[in-house]
Parts: structure tokens; sequence; C-alpha cells
């Protein structure tokens, strides 16, 4: 812990760099002190002090490491070295603010079908999860390393912000630069900004497995640091009895909201779930960019945060043959054709982002992509920040570099023109250490010089690229090639037959350019020399190549950005209607059972009204319902659609901590697929790994929307328990036999333990706030635990309990011990054997979803009857029917029917169990569930009777807005087809539109890197799976061990 | 009109049987061979091969259809149905299932539907049928009175048969053997969802690598098979040997395959390899429409409600391929890949309707359409003379929840218990309060 703080280290820094160049302070020194002078002058030089401000025909004077001064014409120092630059321009050396330079990525250690592991390894001052590094001071580690700073300096990188990528507080990064020498000399920030992910890396402990998981034990790692910023150093025998632990990762993360953070959360939307994490904590994070940012750019925005990006371009999706095309999807199309311009969004969009290597496998295509993403639109001035100035503030050392100015470091980029036109890097400084890769070229010989031979006046015009020199010399309208046989930076020799101009014979000549004059002899046909002094009357020109200019063939797009950003998206937001629906059969849910020709007023997202014959006040539009049915949105208890990286978090038997509301995923096309089967909310669980699962998330299916614009605001907080073969790990394999509960009696125990911990937790907290105030400031105060918060949210009856459960056994169990704790179960959800204790069931007050006739997958189900619907409802219990599944999801009309056809159910009864029923058990049923007066407008027509296997959804409505018809379904794939046509005809170069040249090698380009477009997952478009309660497996491990899937197949092959 | 409404109504029958095996709770007994034929009067009768009939009687006798008719006379001692408002089917027929393979999916010691190996020709699906599985009664209740059973797994399964559902044994319940050889044709394209892991180009090469060792697999059968049939005393190799029916295209083989470049490549092996060939799966048969119709490839269609196979795909695309089907001309079966929810089938007809699907055709997919492709369409699949009597009675239309009531089922004139593990259950505990 003993660093330098960060004022003290600037001013270490200037001193340091004052002796970069020479030996370090605190050696000793060998041999012969060095005095030789380090002073440079580049003259005539573009100079681009900053993005969008350059100097002309400027001197830039280095010395000891750092700039001296830049300035217009100028005079280069008598003492120092000259390095003339006419036709170059220099710029500020490059920044990489999220590198991994020096240390690596994480090397997975984790092997599929190795047993579980639930402790963490503890040393030192260490976090209790080894996901958890935040205790690393990586400066401590670093020394250069020359082979990977090559790749970075090749393409104009002279700084990066480092540290090993591994883990969810991957711990304290550094700032150096690239160069080689003493690291005590290469260290330009020592406190640069903490490196994270959700990602654990290379931790083996199980916890957490899931993003929910990451995500939780981010909330409650921060809460723990500010926690011990408190408590340490005080006693808290009061409370617990047991001191605070010393704990170094908690101390280091107290210095987040002054250095704040690089977080890569392995994609856009994770980027808007970290950011709630570290607000509270006023952190300063920036994020690692996945290129997908334009496709929900609003969101992006309102982050207010930097972007880390990698030019990394996806590869034109192979649609070569109709059967290559099968592989494709439009949103794969779409994302070619704009991941290139979503540099240029970011940009427009005024959300500040530095490019990176980070992501990239191929690092010598980087300036490719750069051009590519300029070609749609991004500005010089803007990728130039992003090199420089941008990540210069991310990296803590604005002051210091991003810029050409007196007194920063002496980080030079030297190139041949404008980079991002034409111009090549010639050649790096690092600390004014020149790195060379290819020698200047000044075409210093070019220009008009006169001469002449006898009492000729002749003009020598040479042109001069990097390559070669060609030239002419001329005598009034008449002129003769040049044969060039040598030549270097100011000399030359050729030879030129001059008959033509009436001199006979062939001439030969060996220059060289002093003080603008060509001087030396020519030989004349008869060998004689001839002095030669030819002034250079025109100089050479500046390539003025500097100055933006439009790209004219810049990218125009064919496909549309919509959201969700792929087959079926929606381009806005369906508007609010007031409307009159006359005529339907209405099934109400409600007192008014069904209504036959009844009429249905829908105003400002609500139902206004529902009768017979009503009137249809003005400026409302009429749906005439003839023959149709009308019932009120369908609602799913039991559901895993839309939710992204993993349903489970089953490390642990109990993470109530956990939250699905974290990971909603709104680009699930299982959303809009619900929709067009009459469902409007659903209740998104958490799985059945363990016993007390994750609190769960109620959404409405605002397909379009964002994650947020998801959620069911009014729903109350709720939260899955699960009992019986799958939280006992019965099959799971051998391997997993050692967590606790491993039978229903464990199972039953450890719910009851774990709620008796929950009111020790609370009590623990009034005993404090008993204490007197001094006695408060003495003492260490209560640690807040998000698991046992929830707990006793539960035990308060402030979030309600769902609880997967089969058999009679464990359903009374639980019930036994919520009525011990004084609460209730809400609803038991699968409830197979909810027959058999239908009568205690109602006496609790639980409610029951359950499937309308699965059985026989489990040993648990084997007594599961597609009667229980019937029973439960008998006996007084609210039933429902539930789909678990992204296919029954959408036809639960159908699945409540099943009652009709196995237990003769009344049809009115079998709507209400996907209706008002479940509204009930998520206690949303003032709002929705019914077509009863002031709800929300939540409702579905149907072609005829719901319950028929032979009816269609024909419009499903969410608070009056229409999200899904069937009608504009069919329209839209006419669209979506004649979209992708466009797209398949521009990646095949058909159309003229494509804009997306040919490369240097012919081949067709569009940025696309074939290297790097299979090994880079993230830049794949991957479908998350349909989730079921048991796809308990370990996402993090899976993501490293990608290779192997074929020995953990059966992990995703769960039932319910 | 005749009527006997003296004689012992068969539903009566049927119920008291109902009752004395749920107090037993005991196992369904087995049906009787009836003394008397059986007369079903005033019904609507769903022929499959001659329409819809509407009231009009159909006569049993020795297990099969003796007549169809109206007002046709009562033999002495028959059994007169009252089929008034009653709907009547053939038996339905659900193809490609694990029924009796399989009790408990979760526990591996009932899992008896895949051999281990990539190539298990020699394995018979009947073998394994377990005819008490408490399966069973659950699905001929809702009217489906045979199943082919097949084994399962990946590459070449084994062969499977036909059993009706209301045997002792597998003997018993045995219908007919060897009815197919199943095939999981190798992957074609590029799995681009969640869980692959290979890279594009290594999928390539790994479904490039499967197709050329199942026609090296064919190679070697064809070798063998010229062998033996050149040397009858040529030394038997059971898995080999087993593929000779397909070669001599006594025995089609049926070739699970979904995509597009699986149905086309399937397609133009069989060719190649002059076998018979019956399509499953088939969800891109919609894509495919040209090559299965040219080289009248019958098809086994498993998806009633499939989710789209893509994720540009209109949500009904599953729904609707039944329907493209027929507008194309082209016969299909319809089935469920399963066991338990094989008792779906009828809805899954119905599913079908809903979607564009003549019912006619519709109900053909399930009854004739199986029994043509299983080659038992001359003794069942429809409601015709000489035809076994394997008959579903439903209050109502048998393909919509609303309205499935299965009252009566017979198979081969035999009166089949409708008692199941679920109605004792739920008697059971009808009385707990």
């Amino acid at each position: 812990m003993n660093k330098i703080s960060h004022s003290a280290f600037a001013a270490t820094l200037a001193v340091m760099g004052c002796q970069t160049v020479l030996a370090d302070q605190t050696s000793h020194v060998y041999g012969i002190t060095d005095r030789s002078s380090n002073k440079v002058a580049f003259t005539h030089a573009t100079v681009m002090i900053e993005p969008g401000k350059s100097i002309k025909d400027a001197t830039l004077v280095i010395d000891n490491g750092r700039i001296m001064s830049v300035k217009r014409g100028g005079k280069a120092p008598a003492d120092a070295k000259t390095v003339d630059l006419s036709n170059h321009v220099v710029y500020a050396g490059f920044i990489d603010p999220f590198s991994h330079y020096a240390f690596g990525k994480n090397e997975s250690a984790f092997k599929w079908g190795e047993p579980p592991k639930y402790q963490g390894d503890r040393k030192g001052g260490n976090a209790w999860n080894d996901a958890i590094h935040a205790e690393v001071d990586w400066v401590d580690e670093f020394k250069a390393d020359k082979k990977s700073a090559k790749n970075y300096i090749k393409n104009g990188f002279t700084s990066v912000q480092t540290a090993k990528i591994d883990g969810i507080f991957q711990g304290q990064s550094v700032t150096v630069s690239l160069g080689d020498g003493l690291p005590n000399e290469l260290i330009y920030n020592a406190n640069a900004r903490h490196f994270g992910s959700f990602n654990k890396g290379s931790s083996k402990q199980s916890y957490p497995s899931s993003l929910m998981g990451s995500i939780a034990l981010i909330r409650q790692t921060l809460s723990d640091s500010a926690w011990y910023q408190n408590a340490k150093g005080k006693t808290d025998h009061l409370i617990t009895g047991e001191p605070v632990e010393y704990n170094d990762a908690l101390e280091n993360l107290n210095e987040l909201s002054r250095v704040g953070m690089m977080f890569d959360p392995e994609g856009h939307l994770s980027a808007m779930r970290a950011d709630p994490l570290f607000d509270p904590y006023r952190v300063d994070v920036a994020y690692i960019a996945d290129g997908h940012e334009y496709t929900r750019i609003n969101d992006i925005k309102a982050l207010n945060a930097t972007f880390v990006v990698a030019p990394n371009f996806p590869k034109k999706p192979d649609v070569s043959s109709f059967e290559a095309q099968l592989d494709t999807s439009l949103a794969e199309l779409r994302h070619w054709e704009r991941a290139p311009a979503n540099p240029a969004v970011l940009a427009e969009n005024k959300i500040p982002f530095a490019f990176s290597h980070y992501g990239l496998k191929n690092t010598g295509d980087f300036w490719k992509q750069i051009k590519v993403a300029l070609k749609h639109g991004l500005s010089e001035k803007d990728a130039l920040a992003a090199l420089t100035t941008t990540p210069a503030k991310l990296a803590g050392i604005d002051k210091d570099a991003g810029q050409l100015k007196p007194g920063m470091m002496a980080d030079l980029v030297i190139a041949d023109g404008n980079l991002f036109k034409d111009g090549k890097i010639k050649q790096v400084y690092l600390q004014g250490k020149k790195h060379e890769m290819k020698p200047l070229f000044t075409s210093a010989l070019a220009g008009e010089y006169g001469f002449n031979i006898g009492n000729d006046l002749l003009t020598l015009k040479l042109q001069q690229t990097e390559k070669k020199v060609t030239g002419e010399i001329v005598k009034g309208d008449e002129n003769v090639k040049i044969k060039l046989h040598d030549h270097s930076d100011n000399q030359m020799q050729f030879s030129a037959n001059l008959s033509k101009l009436g001199i006979e014979g062939v001439y030969r000549f060996s220059t060289r350019l002093i003080n603008e004059t060509l001087t030396g002899f020519a030989l004349t046909p008869a060998a004689e020399k001839i002095a030669l002094n030819a002034p250079r009357m025109v100089p050479q020109s500046n390539n003025d190549n500097d100055a933006e200019t439009k790209d004219d063939t810049a990218a125009e797009f064919v496909s549309q950005v919509t959201l969700p950003n792929r087959a079926f998206g929606l381009t806005a937001e369906p508007e609010q209607q007031n409307i009159h629906i006359k005529n339907a059969t209405i099934w109400t849910s409600d007192k008014q059972g069904v209504i036959e020709n009844g009429d249905m007023l829908i105003r400002n997202g609500k139902i206004d009204k529902v009768g017979k014959n009503l009137s249809t006040p003005g400026g409302y539009d009429v749906i005439d319902a003839t023959g149709k049915h009308v019932t009120a949105g369908i609602i799913d208890e039991h559901s895993h659609i839309a939710i992204s990286k993993g349903v489970n978090e089953g490390s642990d038997a109990i993470t109530a901590e956990v939250r699905i509301g974290d990971v909603v995923n709104p680009n699930d096309i299982n959303i809009y697929r619900a929709l067009a089967g009459g469902t409007t909310s659903a209740q998104l669980l958490h799985g059945s790994a363990n016993p007390i699962g994750g609190q769960a998330q109620v959404i409405k299916l605002r397909w379009g929307s964002d994650a947020e614009g998801m959620k069911f605001k009014q729903a109350p907080g709720s939260i899955k328990f699960a009992l019986g073969e799958n939280v006992k790990q019965s099959n799971w394999g051998d391997k997993f036999t050692i967590r606790y509960p491993q039978t229903r009696m464990g199972v039953e125990t450890i719910v009851r333990d774990a709620f008796l911990r929950a009111q020790e937790y609370k009590a623990s907290f009034e005993k404090f706030d008993d204490l007197s105030g001094s006695m408060q400031d003495r003492t260490a105060p209560p640690r807040k635990n998000f698991r046992l918060d929830t707990l006793n949210e539960i035990l308060e009856s402030k979030r309600f309990v769902h609880s997967h459960s089969y058999v009679a056994s464990e359903i009374l169990s639980l019930m036994k011990i919520a009525e011990d704790f004084d609460f209730r179960i809400q609803t038991f959800t699968h409830i197979l054997e909810g027959y058999k204790v239908a009568e205690e069931m109602a006496k609790h007050g639980a409610s029951a979803s359950t499937f309308a006739d699965w059985w026989a997958y489990k040993f648990e189900v084997y007594d599961a009857i597609p009667g229980n619907t019937c029973l439960m409802m008998k006996n007084g219990v609210n039933v429902s029917v539930n789909s678990d599944s992204g296919d029954l999801i959408r036809r639960l009309n159908t699945e409540a029917a099943k009652s009709i056809n196995y237990c003769g159910m009344k049809p009115e009864d079998a709507i209400k169990m996907v209706t008002i029923n479940p509204a009930k058990q998520l206690k949303v049923d003032r709002y929705t569930g019914s077509l009863t007066e002031d709800k929300h407008a939540d409702f579905v027509i149907w072609s005829g009777n719901p319950l028929s296997i032979y009816t269609k959804v024909e419009q499903t409505w969410i608070d009056g807005r229409k999200y899904f018809d069937r009608a504009a379904d069919a329209n839209m794939r006419v669209a979506l087809a004649e979209e992708k046509n466009k797209l398949i005809q521009k990646v095949l170069g058909g159309d003229k539109s494509s804009s997306n040249g040919k490369d240097s090698n012919g081949k067709e380009s569009n940025g696309d890197n074939s290297k790097t477009f299979a090994s880079n997952e993230r830049y794949l478009l991957k479908e998350e799976p349909a989730w079921h309660c048991e796809d308990n497996f370990d996402f993090w491990h899976w993501q490293q061990t990608r290779q192997d899937a074929h020995s953990h197949g059966q992990h995703y092959q769960g039932a319910h | 009109m005749m009527r006997c409404l003296t004689l012992t109504k068969l539903i009566a029958s049927t119920a008291a049987l109902t009752l004395s095996s749920a107090l037993l709770a005991n196992d369904m007994i087995p049906g009787k061979k009836p003394d008397a034929p059986i007369l079903i009067t005033d019904a609507t009768l769903y022929t499959v091969s001659s329409g819809v009939k509407q009231d009009h009687d159909l006569l049993i006798k020795d297990g099969k259809i003796a007549a169809i008719g109206q007002d046709l006379t009562a033999p002495t001692n028959a059994t007169v149905i009252n089929g008034e408002g009653k709907h009547v089917y053939p038996g339905l027929i659900g193809l490609t299932t694990t029924v009796g393979l399989v009790e408990i999916g979760a526990v591996r010691a009932t899992r008896d539907m895949a051999e281990t190996g990539r190539a298990t020709p020699e394995v018979k699906a009947h073998i394994a049928f377990n005819a008490d599985s408490e399966i069973i009664p659950t699905i001929r209740s809702n009217g489906i009175t045979h199943v082919e059973v097949a084994p399962t797994g990946s590459g070449l399964n084994g062969q499977s048969s036909l059993m009706h559902l209301d045997g002792w044994n597998w003997q018993d319940a045995l219908v007919k053997k060897g009815t197919g050889m199943h095939l999981r044709w190798p992957r074609a394209g590029i799995n681009k969802s969640f869980w692959e892991t290979r890279t594009p180009k290594k999928q390539k090469e790994d479904n490039a690598k499967a197709l050329k060792q199942l026609s090296d697999t064919f190679e070697q059968i064809k070798a063998y098979h010229k062998a033996r049939s050149a040397n009858a005393n040529a030394a038997i190799d059971v898995r080999w040997e087993a593929m000779r029916p397909v070669l001599d295209k006594t025995m089609p083989l049926f070739v699970h395959a979904n995509d597009y470049r699986q149905i086309e490549s399937a397609i133009h092996f069989a060719k190649q390899q002059d076998i018979k060939i019956v399509l499953v799966g088939v969800g891109d048969a919609d894509k495919a429409i040209e090559l299965i119709k040219s080289n009248n490839i019958p098809v086994v269609f498993t998806s009633a409600w499939g989710h789209p196979m893509r994720s540009d795909e209109g949500l009904d695309r599953a729904y609707k391929t039944p329907a493209v089907l027929e507008q194309n001309g082209i016969s299909y079966a319809l089935a469920i890949n399963g066991n338990w929810n094989v008792r779906d089938l009828p809805f899954a007809a119905g599913q079908t309707v809903a979607y564009g699907v003549s019912p006619s055709t519709a109900l053909k997919s399930v009854t004739l359409e199986p029994a043509k492709i299983l080659g038992v369409a001359d003794k069942m699949g429809s409601l015709e003379v000489g035809k076994q009597a394997n008959i579903v009675i439903s209050q109502g239309d048998l393909f919509d929840h609303l309205t499935h009531k299965v009252d009566t089922v017979m198979i081969e004139g035999r009166s089949i218990d409708l008692n199941n593990r679920h109605k004792q259950l739920y008697d059971k505990y009808s009385k707990k309060n």
C-alpha cells in the first residue's frame, strides 16, 4: 500500500522526465557518465498539436524526453540535432487505455468435469472470492515487454494503461510508456484506473456462475468496501463479537471514486447493467464497447461514459449460395453493414471514445480498420481524439501526453503524410527515443534547378517519391528524361541524352545538394568535367493533404436499425390509441363474465368501459370485432425468456442476492413470439438450482423497449425458491454430491437456517442503532448483506415467494417453515402434486401455477396428472398454468384448454387460469389480468374462441399500444425479405451503392478481417438460448472453455 | 332403424371396468376379444378414405370392419353403441416415438431408447418395449391406438416396429417389426447458437467428415451384402446383416433431418445408393418442395408447434409448413417425437388446421398416411370394410381441446380400458375431502 500519492507522483514524473534518457536517479553509475545531447529539432513539419489543430511548417524541439517548443516556422536551436520533416506530419503518440501489456490475460485453469469449488483461496489480505483481485497494484509487477510493445508501436502507440485482465475486480492498473528501459522510468501513472469485468476469469470458485451472480458480487463488494472504511480499526464485539478482518482488496477499492474504473461488460447491454452498480459510489467508469452501441445509442449516451473501441468490424457474412445463406440472419447482415459506422455514431452523439487494440486478434489491420471507420463517417478529428486526448484522460496522463505541447512527453508519431489518408507511420518517439520503422522520406531533391551547359540555359525538374527520383531536363519547349543511377537523401548521379535539346550526346551528372544548390559536375560526351552549380529555383511543394475532405465515396446504408436490431424489431414504440372495440365476445375474467356482442373502450392506455352497445367517443378508432373474441392479455407466472447469460446462480444453496431484473434481455425474439400468442406479462424467474434462488422480475412484453422499459413497475418484489430433485442436485452428475443439501431433509433445514440468520442479522442493526452516539463512533457497524436483506424482505412480506415444487411432502414442509416464520408462500410453481395437498394449500393461502399436462420426465413428476388444475381449483386454490418455455408461452390459451378436456373445467375458468389468476399470483391484479374498468389496456383480440385449437391471435395490446398485429406482421415479413435481399446483393457486390471497395489485394473489403472473425466471440451475434429451470451451468467457465464444448453438451438439456 | 336398447351398452361395461381397476389400483387389463359383433349406429364417420359420413352405422365382426352404411341391421347378439352425435375415427397412429422405451426421462435405469455407438442398425425397438408402461394408457385414452417405436441417438440408430397399445407384452403388442431403419442425418450448415463453440470452418470440416463416414459405412455394408448374397455361408456381421433389407429396398431408411441441406443430401444419397427413404422431422420441407415432390419421398413432419428454425423466419413458419405441403400436393404424416407427449397427437393435427390444412388432410396425416409409411395401409388407417376395427369414438371433434372427449377406443374390435394412472390418481384424490 505504500504508494506515492497522486499529486506527489505528478511532481516525480516531471523530474523523472528530465532524467529519462540519462541514467536513472537511484542507481550507481558504472563506467563513464553519459552526457551526450539528446536535443532534437524537427523542422518543416506539419504538427498536429491536438485533434483538429495543426501547425504547418513547424519546428518542434524535444529535449530529455520532453517537448520543449512547437512553433510555426521557427528555427532549430543551435545545439539541437535537426531532422527535416518536410512532407511529414507529427502526431502525439497514441495511447491505449485498456491493455494487458506486460501482464497478459487470464489463463483459464478450469476444466470441465472438475468438482465444484465453493471456497476461495485466502492469502494476505485478499477478498473472499477468487475473482476479486482488487488488492493488486499492477505497478508493482510491471516491467517492459519489448516484444508486445512492438505490436503497439508499429501502430503509433506510445503508452498504455495496463493490468492483467482477469476476473471481476482485476486490480489497479498502471499507465506506462511502451519504451524499453528501467520500469521506474517508464511509469506514467502508478495510480491509474482499476480494471474490471463481469467475467470471473481464471477463478475456479463456483460463485458467481452467471451474469446476475457477478452483478450481485460487485454490488456486495462495493458496499463492503464502503463499510470497511467505516469499520476498520473499530471494535465490533458489541455487535457480532468478531473483529473486523484485514482486507486489502476492500481497502484498495475505496480509491475507485478517485481513480475510476475501466470495465469490460462484454456487451453493450451489460454496460447498462454495470452503470447502476457504480453510480452510488460516484465512480467514473469507462466501458469497453462491443461494437453494437449504435443499436441502442440513446441508452448508451445516457450512461454519460467514455467507451473503448477496438476497430474490429465483422467479416462479410457468407451468402454465397442459397445453402450458405440459410445460416445468415438479417441481424448479422445489418451489423456487417453498420458496424463500421459505430465509431461515427458514437462521435455524432458526443459520446467520447478511445480506440484500443483490446480484442483485436490481428493488430496489423488496425489502421486499415480505422480508415474503414472514417469511410463510414468518422471525422479525422474525432479519430485522432480517440487515439490521443480521450485515452490520455482515461489513463490519467492528459497533463503529460496526448497532445504536442511544451512540457509534454516527447511521445511522437511521425508519418509521411496524413495518417487518416495515405500517410504511413515512419517513426515513433517514445520519451524522446526514436523507434524507427522506415527511414524518413524527405523528398529533399525535388524541385526545379537552373543551370547552363555552354550557353544553353537548362532546367532540371526533379520529382521524388519514396521509392525513386524521376526528372527531366527542359530547354524551352523541349525536354528529355533523365536516367537515374543512384541517389540518397541529398546526392544523386544521373545521365541524360541531351541531343534533343540541341546538345549532342549523353551527359553524366554527379551532384550533391548543398545549401539549396545542386553542386557537382557534369561529364560531357568527351568525358570532360563541367562544374555544376544549380540553385533550386522552385522548392518542393508540401503535399497539402491534411485538410479534411469529405470522402465522396462515403458509405450508404440499405439496412434499417430497429429496436432490437434484428428481424421483427420496431422502428418506433407503438402509439397509444384510444379505441372502441365493437361486437366482440368479451371474456372479462371478471364479474361481467363473458359478454356476447360486447363493446370495450380503451382510453389513455387503460380500459375505460366494458359493456354492450357503447357509443364511440370522438377521436376513437373503431375496431369491428364481429365474430371475434377478446380476452385480457395472457400472463405467464413462470418464464425464462429474455434473460442474459445464465438463468441460475446455482453455485450456492442460497443466492437471494441475485436479481433477474439485473439481466433482462430486451433483444430476445421470444418476446415477440410470445406476444403473437397473446402473452402480455410474464414473471421471469431464476432457475431451480438452489433452495433459495434469485429475485424474479415481472415484465410486460413491451417489444422494442430497453430492459428497464420492459419491467412491470407496479409489480412487487418476488423471489424463486425451489425444492426437490433439482436443488438436491439429483441429476447433476457424480461430482455434485458435497453441497448441502443433498436430501429433502436438508432442503427444509437450510431454508430454516437461512431465515434464522436473517433475523439475527436484522437484530444486529437494531442493536447498533441502540448504541449511544459515541459508542457508535467507536463501534464497527454491522455489514450490509444483500442476501440477508432479501430474506428479511420475505419475512416482512415485502417480497413474495414463488417456489418450484413437485411432491406433496416438500410442499407441506415449506408451508410449515413459512408459517413458523409468520409469512406465506405466495405461489407454488409446477406443483404437480398440488392436487394431493390442495386443501392444505388453500388453508395456507398459497396459490398454484402448474403445467397443463407435463409429466414423466423425472421421478418427482411421476404422479403428475392433468387433472391437477381442477382438483386444486375445487379446493379453493387460485390456479394458473404457466409455460416455463419459449414454446408454451406462445400458446398458453390451449394449455389452459387442456383442463377442459382432461378434467372438465369450465371454459371461463380455463381463461382465468391464464389471465386474472396469474395476475393475482404476481400481485398485479389491480392493474391487469381482467377486462375491468381502469385496469391497464392489456388485451388480446382472437379470431375465435380463445380456447380452441383452431383460433389464432389477431392483435395483442399492452397499455393501449398495439404490440402485435398479425396483418402487420405479414407486411413486415415482406419488407424484411426485401431488406435482406438488398443486403445480400450488397455483400455480393451486385449493388452499386456498395461503397465497400476492394482492398489492396483486390479482395472485396468492408474492413473485413477474416482472421478475427471466427475467434472473436464479442463481435459475433449469438442468440441467447431459451433457458429452462434446470439450465444450471457455469456461464463464465463455459465461455473460457469454448473449445471443448462437446463434453458438456448435457448441461444444456434441462427440463423443468 | 332398428334399435336394441335392451342390450348392454359397451360404454357401461367400460365404465364398470374403470371403476374396478381404480379400486384395485391395478394396471389396466388388455381388452378381451369380443364374442359378438359390434354395431355403432347413427354416428359421424370420419372414414379418411371416403370422406365424412353423417348418420352412418359401422359394423365390426371378428375384429374387422364388416360393413359401413346407413340403417345397418344389427346381427343377433350384437353389441350396439349409440353413436348419435358422436364422432368416429380410425385409431390414430403415432410415428417415430419412444413410447414404452422410456418410463421416466431423468432416470437412467428406465431409459432404453438409445444404444451406444454411432452405428447400431442391429437393435430393434420392440425388444425393449414395456407393454406395462404407465405412459401407454395415458396415450391411448386420447385416441391413439398404435405407435411406431424407434431407437434414437446419433448416427444409425436401429430398427423401428409398429406396436398396438393394448398388449400383455411386446410380443403381444407387436404388429409389424422392421418398419424402418433410423438414421440421424449428419449436421449441415453452420450452427451459430449459443452453445456451439466450434469455428464455422471447423464445423464445415466436421460436417463433411460425418458425411464421408456415412458413405464409407454404406460402402462397407454394400460390400458385405454382396459377399453374403454370393455366399450364404459367409460369416455374419449382425450390424450389416440388419442393413440388408435396406439395400434390398424391403425396409425404408427413416432419415431424421430438418435442415434443407440435410434433406437435399439425403435425397441424393438415397438415389445414389438406390434405397427407399422416409424423411422425418423435415423442418425445412417448405424449402425443398420440388426435391421432395419430384423424388416422391414420404415425409413425417414432427414440428407442429415448432419454433422458427432461424431468427428471421416468421413466427408461424413451422405451424404453416404442413399447409404448404398440402398446397403443393405432397402427402405427409404428422408425428410427435417423444413418449408421454404423444398423447397430444390429435391436437397437433388440429393445430395444422388452424394454419391452413384442410380437416381431411389433417386427419389423414395421423391415420392413413402413417399407415402407408409403415406399410400397413391395407390393414388400418381408415374406416374401410375389411380393415382392422381400430376405432375411436369421441363425443365431439377429436382435434380440439374444447370438444375432445373419447368414450371408446377399440383395437381390432377389442374395447380398451380408458382408465390410466392419471385418472386413478385423480379419482383417489377426489375422495380426499
